[in-house]
């Protein structure tokens, strides 16, 4: 009877704050059980040599009931905060309706109660660890994400598209030979639907973040390959001539505008894929790009302007012309002025 | 001094007694015993309870040997694990001693023992194991050790007739007064040893502690 009531008392436990019970604690417990039973004989704890100490006193059996009370404390936190939150949500909601009807009352409309948008992100969640590096960058965004959103469609769309058209100087950019930059025009577009579709998405869905960050990644990545916008040839070696020196700077500087603009679209459309795909997902991603990187260097355009170059019998002047008509003008009048 | 926690790995349990007597009849055997002991087992070696590893447990519920024999096999097992814990660097802390059965009185002075499965009727001072006999073990072997020993022991009837306060209350008088007795003397004999040699450091106290309890077998 007594070692049954010893064992109960030690599986069960007590719901005390303490993790572990020493032998009085278990004694207590245990007869708290044995209570119960008529004539149950009382146990009885001594401590024969006290002159260092009581050991009925050392901690000595884990307590289970501490566990059960540590996780039946943390839930009722729960429910008291998801309780708060509630009340909370109630009490706004009261106010908006009660403002509404203040306004509808002085005639100023407002029939409808639309609540104040909250910005429900679940970075908010993150913890103080993740809150590095990407969780900075994300929180940013998050807090400012329609205001990003907009900025990164309006770079996108005058970039991409309206720029090139004005100043052949300082955008000017051909995708596979062609004067007219289709490639980039459509990317820009593209960048901007996709932009278009994670603004006015409410929630964070994985479909829709892989979805819009394969294209994003896939509109950055043709257009790195598949783009022309730089003659650092001229810039090098084609001395003879300040015009054409001083013009082949505005290729360069191009390049850069173009590049970062690239950047920009594979960095958000990663950022995306990677931020709902598994590890899989990341690493196939990251396979198609390193070999989106190797075919665009042994097969891409600057691959065919150097076989070009090797063709052309006039390698030593290296000016290139960018455009099919400067080539075409350069070949017919043999001259390296043309562009 | 800083009291370490307890943890499995410094912890020792023999477990002692019988849930039968076939030289005793005036001991009733029951069933329960052998439960209660089961289960004392499985609280302790359970991970997810005491967490105890299998070797730091001497077993000798319910075995067929003499008080002598029982007495060596104790021995053993002290100086055995104490050797491999202190080996593998963490050194026994504390010893549980844990008895279920039948206990009685014998003898003029009404001595305690522990009634195991070789006891016989006619002769209980010899067959039984003599509480002060234990004690003398444990100082013996294990006296740098915190010492938890429970009995969980069901007395004769007539137990209660030969003794006004009920037995185990004179039971635990009893032992306790072993103890006491048993740490004076060695005491002395300590501090005749610090004269020669110095003492060590970290020795912990030497204590006892003790639940008694008189049962009813059939209410397990």
């Amino acid at each position: 009877m007594f070692t049954r009531a010893f064992l109960d008392a030690l599986t069960q436990g007590t719901s005390s704050q303490k993790a572990r019970l020493n032998l009085r604690d278990v004694k207590d417990v245990a007869w708290d059980f044995l209570s119960s039973i008529p004539d149950a004989p009382r146990p009885v704890v001594d401590s024969p040599d006290q002159s260092e100490g009581d050991v009925a006193e050392i901690p000595f059996f884990p307590n289970p009931g501490f566990e059960k009370e540590r996780i039946r404390l943390a839930e009722k936190e729960q429910r008291r905060r998801l309780e708060e939150q509630f009340h909370y949500a109630e009490e706004t909601q009261r106010r908006q309706l009660e403002e509404a009807e203040k306004r509808q009352q002085l005639g100023r409309g407002g029939a409808s109660v639309v609540p104040p948008e909250k910005e429900t992100d679940s970075f908010d969640l993150l913890s103080p660890q993740k809150a590095q590096g990407w969780g900075k960058i994300d929180t940013f965004l998050s807090k400012r994400r329609r205001v990003a959103w907009i900025c990164f469609m309006l770079l996108s769309l005058t970039v991409g598209s309206v720029l090139p058209g004005f100043d052949r100087g300082f955008f000017s950019i051909s995708n596979l030979g062609m004067s007219t930059p289709y490639l980039t025009i459509i990317g820009s577009v593209g960048a901007t639907g996709v932009g278009l579709l994670f603004l006015f998405s409410k929630d964070k869905r994985p479909f829709l973040d892989i979805l819009g960050g394969i294209s994003l990644c896939g509109i950055a990545f043709t257009n790195f390959a598949l783009s022309h916008y730089i003659s650092y040839y001229r810039a090098y070696f084609n001395y003879d001539s300040y015009y054409n020196y001083h013009y082949a700077s505005f290729y360069i500087f191009a390049f850069f505008i173009f590049f970062v603009l690239f950047s920009l679209w594979l960095f958000v459309g990663t950022r995306f894929v990677l931020r709902s795909a598994n590890i899989v997902g990341g690493l196939l991603l990251g396979v198609l790009l390193i070999i989106g990187g190797i075919i665009r260097n042994y097969l891409g355009p600057l691959r065919f302007t150097q076989m070009r170059e090797e063709e052309d019998d006039r390698t030593e002047s290296p000016a290139k012309p960018t455009t099919e008509e400067a080539l075409v003008c350069a070949r017919w009048t043999n001259s390296h002025e043309c562009g | 001094m800083d009291v370490k926690t307890p943890t499995p790995q410094t912890t020792l349990l023999i477990l002692l007694g019988a849930s039968v007597w076939p030289l005793s009849s005036e001991f009733q055997s029951s069933q329960a015993f052998a439960k209660a002991a089961q289960g004392v087992k499985g609280y302790f070696l359970n991970p997810r309870l005491f967490g105890l590893p299998a070797k730091n447990l001497l077993d000798l519920f319910d075995a067929d040997m003499s008080a002598d024999n029982l007495d060596v096999a104790i021995g053993e097992f002290l100086q055995q694990r104490l050797k491999s814990m202190k080996a593998e660097g963490n050194s026994a802390r504390d010893l549980l001693l844990y008895f279920i059965g039948h206990g009685g009185f014998v003898g003029r002075d009404s001595d305690f023992f522990l009634a195991i499965r070789r006891t016989r009727e006619d002769n209980k001072r010899a067959s039984g194991l003599q509480m002060l006999s234990l004690v003398d073990r444990l100082d013996e072997q294990a006296n740098h050790l915190r010492r938890v020993i429970i009995l969980d022991c069901c007395f004769a009837a007539a137990a209660y007739a030969a003794f006004q306060g009920g037995p185990a209350e004179v039971a635990l008088a009893k032992t306790a007064n072993m103890l006491k007795v048993n740490q004076k003397m060695r005491g002395s004999q300590q501090k005749e040893q610090r004269c020669s040699a110095p003492l060590a450091k970290d020795l912990r106290p030497d204590s006892y502690q003790m639940v008694v309890q008189p049962c009813s077998p059939e209410l397990f």
